[in-house]
Protein backbone atom coordinates (compact mmCIF):
# COMPACT_ATOMS: atom_id res chain seq x y z
CA UNK A 1 0.00 0.00 0.00
CA UNK A 2 2.74 2.67 0.92
CA UNK A 3 4.33 1.49 -1.91
CA UNK A 4 2.03 2.11 -3.86
CA UNK A 5 1.57 5.40 -2.96
CA UNK A 6 5.08 5.95 -3.16
CA UNK A 7 5.28 4.82 -6.77
CA UNK A 8 2.01 7.47 -7.21
CA UNK A 9 4.17 10.33 -5.44
CA UNK A 10 6.66 9.54 -7.72
CA UNK A 11 4.87 9.49 -10.70
CA UNK A 12 2.84 12.41 -9.74
CA UNK A 13 6.17 14.04 -9.49
CA UNK A 14 7.32 13.34 -12.65
CA UNK A 15 3.96 13.95 -14.33
CA UNK A 16 4.42 17.21 -12.66
CA UNK A 17 7.84 17.43 -13.67
CA UNK A 18 6.85 17.24 -17.21
CA UNK A 19 4.30 19.28 -16.95
CA UNK A 20 6.16 22.13 -16.04
CA UNK A 21 9.35 21.70 -18.46
CA UNK A 22 7.42 19.67 -21.44
CA UNK A 23 7.03 23.50 -22.68
CA UNK A 24 11.09 24.45 -23.11
CA UNK A 25 11.59 20.93 -24.15
CA UNK A 26 9.27 21.24 -26.48
CA UNK A 27 9.72 24.66 -27.42
CA UNK A 28 12.91 23.88 -27.90
CA UNK A 29 13.73 22.81 -31.85
CA UNK A 30 10.99 25.48 -32.66
CA UNK A 31 12.93 28.20 -31.01
CA UNK A 32 16.05 26.62 -32.83
CA UNK A 33 14.79 27.58 -36.31
CA UNK A 34 13.71 31.40 -35.60
CA UNK A 35 17.26 32.48 -33.78
CA UNK A 36 18.95 34.02 -36.08
CA UNK A 37 16.16 35.94 -36.59
CA UNK A 38 14.76 37.02 -33.49
CA UNK A 39 18.27 37.57 -32.00
CA UNK A 40 19.28 41.04 -32.25
CA UNK A 41 22.87 40.76 -33.48
CA UNK A 42 22.80 38.95 -36.32
CA UNK A 43 25.82 36.92 -37.96
CA UNK A 44 28.00 40.14 -39.46
CA UNK A 45 30.88 39.78 -41.86
CA UNK A 46 34.16 41.52 -40.95
CA UNK A 47 35.56 43.56 -43.74
CA UNK A 48 38.61 45.38 -43.96
CA UNK A 49 40.35 47.39 -46.60
CA UNK A 50 44.38 47.57 -47.02
CA UNK A 51 44.11 51.80 -47.29
CA UNK A 52 41.49 54.21 -46.57
CA UNK A 53 41.97 56.55 -49.55
CA UNK A 54 42.99 55.85 -53.03
CA UNK A 55 43.46 57.11 -56.72
CA UNK A 56 41.89 55.75 -59.55
CA UNK A 57 43.23 52.30 -60.97
CA UNK A 58 44.55 51.51 -57.85
CA UNK A 59 44.26 48.08 -56.99
CA UNK A 60 41.79 47.81 -52.99
CA UNK A 61 42.53 45.00 -51.40
CA UNK A 62 39.44 43.60 -49.03
CA UNK A 63 40.15 41.23 -46.61
CA UNK A 64 37.95 39.94 -43.35
CA UNK A 65 36.38 37.00 -41.96
CA UNK A 66 32.67 35.58 -42.60
CA UNK A 67 30.74 33.61 -40.52
CA UNK A 68 31.18 29.80 -40.53
CA UNK A 69 29.38 28.28 -43.28
CA UNK A 70 28.98 31.15 -45.70
CA UNK A 71 30.69 33.31 -48.37
CA UNK A 72 31.18 36.71 -49.44
CA UNK A 73 29.72 36.28 -53.09
CA UNK A 74 29.01 40.24 -53.53
CA UNK A 75 30.66 43.71 -52.84
CA UNK A 76 28.72 46.54 -53.05
CA UNK A 77 30.52 49.80 -53.60
CA UNK A 78 28.48 53.30 -54.11
CA UNK A 79 29.90 56.45 -54.07
CA UNK A 80 28.27 59.25 -51.75
CA UNK A 81 28.61 62.07 -54.67
CA UNK A 82 25.00 62.51 -56.03
CA UNK A 83 23.34 62.96 -59.12
CA UNK A 84 20.55 64.02 -60.97
CA UNK A 85 18.69 61.39 -63.14
CA UNK A 86 15.71 61.44 -65.03
CA UNK A 87 14.42 58.86 -67.36
CA UNK A 88 10.94 58.66 -69.45
CA UNK A 89 9.38 55.37 -69.23
CA UNK A 90 7.56 54.39 -72.51
CA UNK A 91 5.33 52.11 -71.66
CA UNK A 92 3.02 54.66 -69.44
CA UNK A 93 4.76 57.82 -70.39
CA UNK A 94 5.41 58.68 -67.07
CA UNK A 95 8.60 60.73 -66.09
CA UNK A 96 11.06 60.04 -63.05
CA UNK A 97 13.30 62.16 -61.59
CA UNK A 98 15.91 61.84 -58.61
CA UNK A 99 18.52 63.97 -57.61
CA UNK A 100 19.88 61.59 -55.28
CA UNK A 101 20.98 58.98 -57.89
CA UNK A 102 24.55 58.34 -56.89
CA UNK A 103 27.35 59.40 -59.71
CA UNK A 104 28.97 55.32 -58.96
CA UNK A 105 27.58 52.55 -58.57
CA UNK A 106 28.72 48.81 -58.74
CA UNK A 107 28.27 45.53 -57.54
CA UNK A 108 31.29 42.99 -58.08
CA UNK A 109 30.24 39.48 -58.06
CA UNK A 110 31.94 36.52 -57.22
CA UNK A 111 32.81 34.86 -60.23
CA UNK A 112 31.71 31.00 -58.78
CA UNK A 113 28.92 32.01 -57.36
CA UNK A 114 25.94 29.79 -58.24
CA UNK A 115 22.45 31.86 -58.43
CA UNK A 116 19.68 30.44 -57.18
CA UNK A 117 16.19 31.37 -58.66
CA UNK A 118 12.98 30.46 -57.44
CA UNK A 119 10.40 29.20 -59.65
CA UNK A 120 7.00 28.06 -58.67
CA UNK A 121 8.67 26.33 -55.90
CA UNK A 122 11.46 24.82 -57.29
CA UNK A 123 14.81 26.08 -56.77
CA UNK A 124 16.81 26.34 -60.06
CA UNK A 125 20.66 26.78 -59.90
CA UNK A 126 22.72 28.60 -62.16
CA UNK A 127 26.32 29.67 -62.59
CA UNK A 128 26.42 33.48 -62.29
CA UNK A 129 29.02 33.17 -65.16
CA UNK A 130 26.42 32.34 -67.34
CA UNK A 131 23.97 34.85 -66.91
CA UNK A 132 26.55 37.41 -66.78
CA UNK A 133 27.90 36.50 -70.47
CA UNK A 134 24.08 36.33 -71.17
CA UNK A 135 22.85 39.81 -70.16
CA UNK A 136 26.95 41.31 -71.28
CA UNK A 137 25.86 40.65 -74.90
CA UNK A 138 22.16 41.97 -74.50
CA UNK A 139 21.83 45.12 -75.53
CA UNK A 140 18.30 45.89 -73.90
CA UNK A 141 19.29 44.39 -71.21
CA UNK A 142 17.00 45.43 -67.75
CA UNK A 143 18.40 45.99 -64.47
CA UNK A 144 15.87 44.69 -62.60
CA UNK A 145 15.44 41.12 -64.46
CA UNK A 146 19.79 40.60 -63.76
CA UNK A 147 19.57 41.45 -60.15
CA UNK A 148 16.81 38.66 -59.88
CA UNK A 149 18.41 36.45 -61.64
CA UNK A 150 21.85 36.64 -60.42
CA UNK A 151 20.60 37.13 -56.95
CA UNK A 152 22.18 40.49 -56.98
CA UNK A 153 19.75 41.63 -55.58
CA UNK A 154 21.01 41.19 -52.26
CA UNK A 155 23.65 43.18 -52.48
CA UNK A 156 21.37 46.06 -53.59
CA UNK A 157 21.26 47.78 -50.73
CA UNK A 158 22.69 51.60 -50.54
CA UNK A 159 20.67 53.16 -53.20
CA UNK A 160 17.25 52.54 -51.90
CA UNK A 161 18.27 53.14 -48.42
CA UNK A 162 19.65 56.56 -49.36
CA UNK A 163 17.46 57.58 -52.50
CA UNK A 164 14.51 59.30 -50.71
CA UNK A 165 12.58 60.89 -53.26
CA UNK A 166 11.55 59.98 -57.03
CA UNK A 167 9.66 62.71 -58.70
CA UNK A 168 6.73 61.42 -61.21
CA UNK A 169 5.33 63.05 -64.02
CA UNK A 170 2.47 61.81 -66.37
CA UNK A 171 3.19 62.65 -69.55
CA UNK A 172 1.59 63.45 -72.66
CA UNK A 173 2.19 64.47 -76.01
CA UNK A 174 -0.22 67.37 -75.77
CA UNK A 175 1.66 68.91 -72.38
CA UNK A 176 5.21 67.95 -74.00
CA UNK A 177 4.20 70.58 -76.94
CA UNK A 178 3.43 73.18 -74.61
CA UNK A 179 6.85 72.31 -72.92
CA UNK A 180 5.69 70.63 -69.97
CA UNK A 181 6.53 67.70 -68.03
CA UNK A 182 3.61 66.49 -67.74
CA UNK A 183 0.89 66.20 -64.67
CA UNK A 184 3.01 65.81 -61.07
CA UNK A 185 1.92 62.55 -59.63
CA UNK A 186 2.91 62.32 -55.77
CA UNK A 187 6.30 61.04 -55.36
CA UNK A 188 7.05 57.88 -54.87
CA UNK A 189 7.43 56.79 -51.40
CA UNK A 190 6.89 52.78 -51.54
CA UNK A 191 10.59 51.30 -50.63
CA UNK A 192 9.98 48.50 -52.88
CA UNK A 193 8.54 50.54 -55.98
CA UNK A 194 11.74 53.24 -54.87
CA UNK A 195 13.57 50.61 -54.70
CA UNK A 196 12.80 49.12 -58.04
CA UNK A 197 12.98 52.61 -60.09
CA UNK A 198 16.28 53.58 -58.09
CA UNK A 199 17.81 50.54 -60.05
CA UNK A 200 16.43 51.90 -63.03
CA UNK A 201 17.68 55.75 -62.67
CA UNK A 202 21.11 53.88 -61.93
CA UNK A 203 20.99 51.97 -65.27
CA UNK A 204 19.72 54.87 -67.16
CA UNK A 205 22.73 56.79 -65.78
CA UNK A 206 25.74 54.28 -66.04
CA UNK A 207 24.12 52.45 -68.76
CA UNK A 208 26.59 50.22 -69.68
CA UNK A 209 26.48 46.45 -68.24
CA UNK A 210 29.65 45.90 -67.44
CA UNK A 211 30.24 49.29 -66.10
CA UNK A 212 27.73 48.41 -63.46
CA UNK A 213 28.88 44.68 -62.72
CA UNK A 214 32.05 42.98 -62.79
CA UNK A 215 32.61 39.33 -62.01
CA UNK A 216 35.87 39.09 -59.83
CA UNK A 217 37.33 36.63 -57.73
CA UNK A 218 36.60 36.57 -54.15
CA UNK A 219 38.64 34.20 -52.52
CA UNK A 220 36.78 32.65 -49.70
CA UNK A 221 39.10 30.46 -47.30
CA UNK A 222 38.45 27.36 -45.31
CA UNK A 223 39.04 29.29 -42.35
CA UNK A 224 36.82 31.60 -42.91
CA UNK A 225 38.87 34.61 -44.25
CA UNK A 226 38.71 36.16 -47.27
CA UNK A 227 40.41 38.32 -50.07
CA UNK A 228 39.49 40.07 -53.11
CA UNK A 229 41.22 42.93 -54.49
CA UNK A 230 39.06 45.84 -56.26
CA UNK A 231 39.73 48.75 -58.68
CA UNK A 232 37.71 51.76 -59.67
CA UNK A 233 38.48 54.04 -62.90
CA UNK A 234 39.69 57.15 -62.85
CA UNK A 235 36.93 59.00 -63.58
CA UNK A 236 35.13 57.84 -60.60
CA UNK A 237 33.69 60.87 -58.40
CA UNK A 238 35.83 62.18 -55.44
CA UNK A 239 35.12 61.87 -52.25
CA UNK A 240 33.58 59.12 -50.36
CA UNK A 241 32.45 55.32 -51.42
CA UNK A 242 30.58 52.97 -48.82
CA UNK A 243 32.11 49.46 -49.81
CA UNK A 244 29.68 46.49 -47.97
CA UNK A 245 30.54 42.61 -48.45
CA UNK A 246 27.44 40.51 -48.91
CA UNK A 247 26.56 36.89 -48.36
CA UNK A 248 22.98 36.35 -48.85
CA UNK A 249 20.16 38.73 -47.60
CA UNK A 250 20.54 38.44 -44.03
CA UNK A 251 24.24 37.90 -43.84
CA UNK A 252 26.41 40.95 -44.51
CA UNK A 253 28.99 43.74 -43.48
CA UNK A 254 28.77 46.61 -42.02
CA UNK A 255 29.88 49.69 -44.61
CA UNK A 256 33.36 50.76 -44.75
CA UNK A 257 34.53 53.98 -46.12
CA UNK A 258 37.23 54.38 -48.90
CA UNK A 259 37.60 58.02 -50.03
CA UNK A 260 38.94 58.63 -53.74
CA UNK A 261 41.75 61.27 -54.32
CA UNK A 262 42.02 63.55 -56.79
CA UNK A 263 44.25 66.10 -57.28
CA UNK A 264 44.97 68.88 -59.96
CA UNK A 265 44.71 68.34 -63.41
CA UNK A 266 42.28 66.13 -62.48
CA UNK A 267 38.80 67.77 -61.72
CA UNK A 268 35.45 66.38 -60.34
CA UNK A 269 32.70 67.75 -62.81
CA UNK A 270 29.65 67.79 -60.41
CA UNK A 271 26.78 67.94 -62.67
CA UNK A 272 28.47 65.44 -64.98
CA UNK A 273 29.32 63.41 -62.30
CA UNK A 274 32.40 62.69 -63.40
CA UNK A 275 36.62 63.38 -62.77
CA UNK A 276 38.91 63.93 -65.50
CA UNK A 277 41.71 66.04 -66.18
CA UNK A 278 40.59 69.52 -67.10
CA UNK A 279 43.11 69.62 -70.14
CA UNK A 280 41.26 67.15 -71.95
CA UNK A 281 38.06 68.84 -72.75
CA UNK A 282 39.82 72.30 -72.64
CA UNK A 283 42.13 71.10 -75.62
CA UNK A 284 39.27 69.23 -77.01
CA UNK A 285 36.72 72.65 -76.88
CA UNK A 286 39.79 75.10 -78.10
CA UNK A 287 40.67 72.71 -81.33
CA UNK A 288 36.91 71.96 -82.12
CA UNK A 289 36.11 75.59 -81.65
CA UNK A 290 38.84 77.05 -83.76
CA UNK A 291 37.68 74.84 -86.58
CA UNK A 292 34.33 76.04 -86.10
CA UNK A 293 35.49 79.59 -86.77
CA UNK A 294 37.29 78.54 -89.39
CA UNK A 295 34.72 76.93 -91.23
CA UNK A 296 31.93 79.32 -89.99
CA UNK A 297 29.97 77.19 -88.28
CA UNK A 298 29.81 77.12 -84.39
CA UNK A 299 32.06 73.99 -82.23
CA UNK A 300 28.38 72.44 -80.61
CA UNK A 301 28.16 70.38 -83.60
CA UNK A 302 31.46 68.48 -83.32
CA UNK A 303 32.03 69.15 -79.70
CA UNK A 304 29.01 67.44 -78.30
CA UNK A 305 28.97 64.10 -79.77
CA UNK A 306 32.42 64.25 -78.54
CA UNK A 307 31.81 65.14 -75.27
CA UNK A 308 29.27 62.06 -75.08
CA UNK A 309 31.79 59.60 -77.36
CA UNK A 310 35.67 60.05 -75.36
CA UNK A 311 33.82 60.93 -71.91
CA UNK A 312 30.78 59.27 -71.82
CA UNK A 313 29.33 62.72 -70.14
CA UNK A 314 25.63 62.58 -69.86
CA UNK A 315 23.82 63.81 -73.15
CA UNK A 316 21.59 66.11 -71.34
CA UNK A 317 24.70 67.75 -69.49
CA UNK A 318 26.18 68.25 -72.24
CA UNK A 319 23.53 70.39 -74.26
CA UNK A 320 22.92 72.46 -70.95
CA UNK A 321 26.62 73.59 -70.44
CA UNK A 322 27.90 73.74 -74.18
CA UNK A 323 24.92 75.54 -75.14
CA UNK A 324 25.47 78.50 -73.21
CA UNK A 325 29.07 79.29 -73.90
CA UNK A 326 27.92 80.95 -77.62
CA UNK A 327 25.71 83.55 -75.55
CA UNK A 328 28.55 85.79 -75.03
CA UNK A 329 29.85 85.57 -78.98
CA UNK A 330 26.22 86.27 -80.18
CA UNK A 331 25.60 89.02 -77.90
CA UNK A 332 29.18 90.52 -78.70
CA UNK A 333 27.96 89.80 -82.33
CA UNK A 334 24.75 91.43 -82.45
CA UNK A 335 26.23 94.60 -80.39
CA UNK A 336 28.58 95.04 -83.23
CA UNK A 337 26.07 94.43 -86.23
CA UNK A 338 24.11 97.04 -84.49
CA UNK A 339 26.50 99.79 -84.05
CA UNK A 340 26.99 99.89 -87.82
CA UNK A 341 22.78 99.38 -88.36
CA UNK A 342 23.36 96.25 -89.72
CA UNK A 343 20.52 94.12 -88.11
CA UNK A 344 16.72 94.27 -89.36
CA UNK A 345 14.84 94.04 -86.25
CA UNK A 346 11.31 93.21 -87.81
CA UNK A 347 12.78 90.09 -89.57
CA UNK A 348 15.69 89.32 -86.38
CA UNK A 349 12.86 89.62 -83.86
CA UNK A 350 10.22 87.86 -85.98
CA UNK A 351 11.84 84.76 -86.65
CA UNK A 352 13.33 85.12 -82.66
CA UNK A 353 10.09 84.88 -81.44
CA UNK A 354 9.33 81.10 -82.82
CA UNK A 355 12.89 80.32 -82.29
CA UNK A 356 12.20 81.17 -78.72
CA UNK A 357 9.17 78.49 -78.59
CA UNK A 358 11.65 75.85 -79.94
CA UNK A 359 14.10 76.97 -77.37
CA UNK A 360 11.47 76.37 -74.73
CA UNK A 361 10.48 72.61 -75.90
CA UNK A 362 13.52 71.29 -77.23
CA UNK A 363 15.69 71.11 -73.70
CA UNK A 364 12.64 69.02 -72.46
CA UNK A 365 12.83 66.67 -75.61
CA UNK A 366 16.48 66.12 -74.49
CA UNK A 367 14.96 64.96 -71.00
CA UNK A 368 12.90 62.68 -72.67
CA UNK A 369 14.85 60.88 -75.16
CA UNK A 370 18.20 58.19 -74.24
CA UNK A 371 21.72 58.37 -75.03
CA UNK A 372 20.82 56.06 -78.28
CA UNK A 373 18.29 58.35 -79.43
CA UNK A 374 20.17 61.58 -78.86
CA UNK A 375 22.73 60.09 -80.71
CA UNK A 376 20.36 58.78 -83.95
CA UNK A 377 18.98 62.68 -84.04
CA UNK A 378 21.98 63.79 -83.67
CA UNK A 379 23.47 61.79 -86.64
CA UNK A 380 21.08 62.71 -88.75
CA UNK A 381 21.38 66.42 -88.10
CA UNK A 382 25.20 65.95 -88.85
CA UNK A 383 24.38 64.36 -92.10
CA UNK A 384 22.37 67.37 -93.05
CA UNK A 385 24.87 70.09 -92.07
CA UNK A 386 27.44 67.81 -94.52
CA UNK A 387 25.33 68.14 -97.21
CA UNK A 388 24.88 72.03 -96.70
CA UNK A 389 28.62 72.14 -96.25
CA UNK A 390 28.92 70.32 -99.38
CA UNK A 391 26.52 72.13 -101.24
CA UNK A 392 28.97 75.42 -99.91
CA UNK A 393 31.61 74.07 -102.06
CA UNK A 394 30.03 73.20 -105.64
CA UNK A 395 30.84 75.81 -107.99
CA UNK A 396 27.67 77.09 -108.76
CA UNK A 397 27.60 77.91 -104.86
CA UNK A 398 30.68 79.45 -105.06
CA UNK A 399 30.04 81.48 -107.92
CA UNK A 400 26.85 83.01 -106.26
CA UNK A 401 28.33 83.65 -103.30
CA UNK A 402 31.23 85.19 -104.51
CA UNK A 403 29.02 87.71 -106.04
CA UNK A 404 26.89 87.99 -102.83
CA UNK A 405 29.79 88.44 -100.40
CA UNK A 406 31.07 91.59 -102.82
CA UNK A 407 28.28 92.98 -102.04
CA UNK A 408 28.19 92.75 -98.05
CA UNK A 409 32.01 93.68 -97.79
CA UNK A 410 30.73 96.87 -99.94
CA UNK A 411 27.85 97.63 -97.50
CA UNK A 412 29.77 96.90 -94.73
CA UNK A 413 32.37 99.26 -95.69
CA UNK A 414 29.74 101.98 -96.68
CA UNK A 415 27.98 101.31 -93.00
CA UNK A 416 31.52 101.78 -91.55
CA UNK A 417 32.00 104.91 -93.20
CA UNK A 418 28.79 106.44 -92.65
CA UNK A 419 28.90 105.47 -89.07
CA UNK A 420 32.33 107.51 -88.55
CA UNK A 421 30.71 110.56 -90.38
CA UNK A 422 28.29 110.64 -88.02
CA UNK A 423 30.43 110.25 -84.77
CA UNK A 424 33.13 112.53 -86.35
CA UNK B 1 1.50 86.21 -94.79
CA UNK B 2 4.85 88.61 -96.18
CA UNK B 3 6.64 90.71 -94.16
CA UNK B 4 7.84 93.93 -95.72
CA UNK B 5 11.67 94.55 -94.68
CA UNK B 6 13.54 97.78 -95.42
CA UNK B 7 16.94 97.18 -95.70
CA UNK B 8 19.33 100.74 -96.18
CA UNK B 9 16.47 102.02 -98.49
CA UNK B 10 16.11 98.72 -100.51
CA UNK B 11 12.63 96.74 -99.89
CA UNK B 12 12.42 92.67 -99.55
CA UNK B 13 9.36 90.82 -99.10
CA UNK B 14 10.27 87.78 -96.60
CA UNK B 15 7.60 84.44 -96.28
CA UNK B 16 7.06 84.98 -92.88
CA UNK B 17 4.83 81.32 -92.97
CA UNK B 18 8.26 79.84 -94.03
CA UNK B 19 10.41 81.78 -91.13
CA UNK B 20 8.74 80.59 -88.65
CA UNK B 21 8.20 77.65 -89.33
CA UNK B 22 11.76 76.85 -90.27
CA UNK B 23 12.71 79.16 -87.49
CA UNK B 24 11.02 76.81 -84.74
CA UNK B 25 12.09 73.43 -85.91
CA UNK B 26 15.61 74.54 -86.66
CA UNK B 27 15.03 76.09 -82.53
CA UNK B 28 13.84 72.55 -81.32
CA UNK B 29 16.64 70.66 -83.13
CA UNK B 30 19.65 72.81 -81.98
CA UNK B 31 18.00 73.42 -78.26
CA UNK B 32 17.61 69.41 -78.14
CA UNK B 33 20.99 69.44 -79.40
CA UNK B 34 22.94 72.03 -77.71
CA UNK B 35 24.56 73.58 -80.72
CA UNK B 36 24.04 76.66 -82.25
CA UNK B 37 22.01 76.98 -85.00
CA UNK B 38 23.76 79.41 -87.52
CA UNK B 39 24.90 77.27 -90.06
CA UNK B 40 21.07 76.23 -90.39
CA UNK B 41 19.04 79.28 -90.16
CA UNK B 42 21.48 81.26 -92.54
CA UNK B 43 20.52 79.25 -95.63
CA UNK B 44 17.01 78.81 -94.21
CA UNK B 45 17.04 82.80 -94.75
CA UNK B 46 19.08 83.13 -97.95
CA UNK B 47 17.98 80.43 -99.68
CA UNK B 48 14.65 79.51 -98.62
CA UNK B 49 13.08 82.83 -97.92
CA UNK B 50 15.24 84.72 -100.86
CA UNK B 51 16.67 87.03 -99.00
CA UNK B 52 20.28 88.58 -99.45
CA UNK B 53 23.19 87.70 -97.28
CA UNK B 54 23.55 91.26 -96.46
CA UNK B 55 20.32 91.27 -94.78
CA UNK B 56 20.63 87.56 -92.97
CA UNK B 57 23.74 87.58 -91.26
CA UNK B 58 22.88 90.10 -88.77
CA UNK B 59 19.55 89.73 -88.22
CA UNK B 60 19.97 85.80 -88.46
CA UNK B 61 22.46 86.15 -85.18
CA UNK B 62 19.77 88.15 -83.49
CA UNK B 63 17.10 85.43 -83.87
CA UNK B 64 19.75 82.63 -83.05
CA UNK B 65 20.28 84.49 -79.77
CA UNK B 66 16.55 84.11 -79.08
CA UNK B 67 16.78 80.21 -79.13
CA UNK B 68 20.25 80.50 -77.44
CA UNK B 69 18.91 82.55 -74.49
CA UNK B 70 15.60 80.56 -73.32
CA UNK B 71 17.29 77.00 -73.75
CA UNK B 72 20.20 77.82 -71.82
CA UNK B 73 18.13 79.51 -69.01
CA UNK B 74 16.18 76.58 -69.26
CA UNK B 75 18.91 73.81 -69.13
CA UNK B 76 19.83 75.94 -66.06
CA UNK B 77 16.34 75.32 -63.90
CA UNK B 78 16.37 72.14 -65.13
CA UNK B 79 19.74 71.60 -63.01
CA UNK B 80 21.63 70.13 -65.95
CA UNK B 81 23.99 72.98 -66.32
CA UNK B 82 27.13 71.69 -65.04
CA UNK B 83 29.35 75.33 -64.33
CA UNK B 84 32.50 73.96 -64.68
CA UNK B 85 32.25 72.54 -67.52
CA UNK B 86 30.47 75.44 -69.10
CA UNK B 87 33.88 77.61 -67.58
CA UNK B 88 36.12 75.21 -69.32
CA UNK B 89 33.71 74.98 -72.46
CA UNK B 90 33.75 78.77 -72.71
CA UNK B 91 37.61 79.29 -72.28
CA UNK B 92 37.82 77.12 -75.39
CA UNK B 93 35.56 78.35 -77.32
CA UNK B 94 36.81 82.21 -76.22
CA UNK B 95 40.69 81.25 -77.16
CA UNK B 96 39.55 80.04 -80.67
CA UNK B 97 37.45 83.21 -81.09
CA UNK B 98 40.93 84.76 -81.16
CA UNK B 99 42.91 82.58 -82.72
CA UNK B 100 40.70 81.16 -85.38
CA UNK B 101 39.97 84.25 -87.66
CA UNK B 102 44.13 84.80 -87.72
CA UNK B 103 44.52 81.24 -89.11
CA UNK B 104 41.28 81.66 -91.20
CA UNK B 105 42.99 84.16 -93.64
CA UNK B 106 45.69 81.71 -94.63
CA UNK B 107 43.36 78.72 -95.57
CA UNK B 108 41.05 78.06 -98.70
CA UNK B 109 38.03 78.62 -96.81
CA UNK B 110 36.31 76.05 -99.92
CA UNK B 111 38.90 73.76 -98.71
CA UNK B 112 38.23 74.27 -94.84
CA UNK B 113 34.50 73.36 -96.11
CA UNK B 114 35.42 70.34 -97.74
CA UNK B 115 37.25 68.93 -94.83
CA UNK B 116 35.04 69.77 -92.16
CA UNK B 117 32.10 67.85 -95.11
CA UNK B 118 34.32 64.55 -94.36
CA UNK B 119 34.60 64.94 -90.92
CA UNK B 120 31.43 65.87 -90.30
CA UNK B 121 29.97 62.52 -92.17
CA UNK B 122 32.25 60.71 -90.36
CA UNK B 123 31.03 61.89 -86.99
CA UNK B 124 27.10 61.71 -88.16
CA UNK B 125 27.51 57.84 -89.57
CA UNK B 126 29.61 56.88 -86.35
CA UNK B 127 26.30 58.29 -84.20
CA UNK B 128 24.37 56.58 -86.30
CA UNK B 129 25.72 53.21 -85.37
CA UNK B 130 26.29 52.56 -89.21
CA UNK B 131 28.15 49.16 -89.20
CA UNK B 132 31.99 48.67 -90.71
CA UNK B 133 32.89 52.41 -89.25
CA UNK B 134 35.96 51.93 -86.88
Amino acid sequence: MRYKFKLNLWSFLLFFFLLVFSKNLLAQPQGNATKPEAEAPPLKIELKADKTSFKGGEKIKLTGKVPEGYKVNFIEITSKEKVQVSRLDRKDFKFYLSKEIPAFYQIWINEEYIAKIDKNGTVEEKPVKEIYQKYKQNKKWKIGEFLRESNANVAFITPPKEIKQIDVWKSTVLRAIIGSRGIKLDPLTDKKEISREAARLIQTRLKDFEKIFVLTKIKNNPDGTFEAEITLPGNAPKGEFNVLAVANKEVKSDPIQLTHQISFPTVYFPVAGTSTNIFGPLILSFAICTFGVIMGAGGGFILNPLLILIYGLPHGVVAGSVMPTVLFSQAAGIYNYSKIGFINWKLGIGVGIFMLIGGFIGPLLNQFVTVDEYKFIFGIILLILAALLFWQTTPGYLEKNKKERAILQEYLKRAKEAKEKKSS
Amino acid sequence: MKLRIEFWGQEFYANMIIGAIGGFLIAVASSLGGFGGGPFVVPLMTVIMGLPIYVVVGSSLLAIFFNTLMASSRYFFFGQTDLLLFVVMAVGAIAAGFVGPRIAKRLSPVWVKRVATIGITYLGLKLLNVPFIP
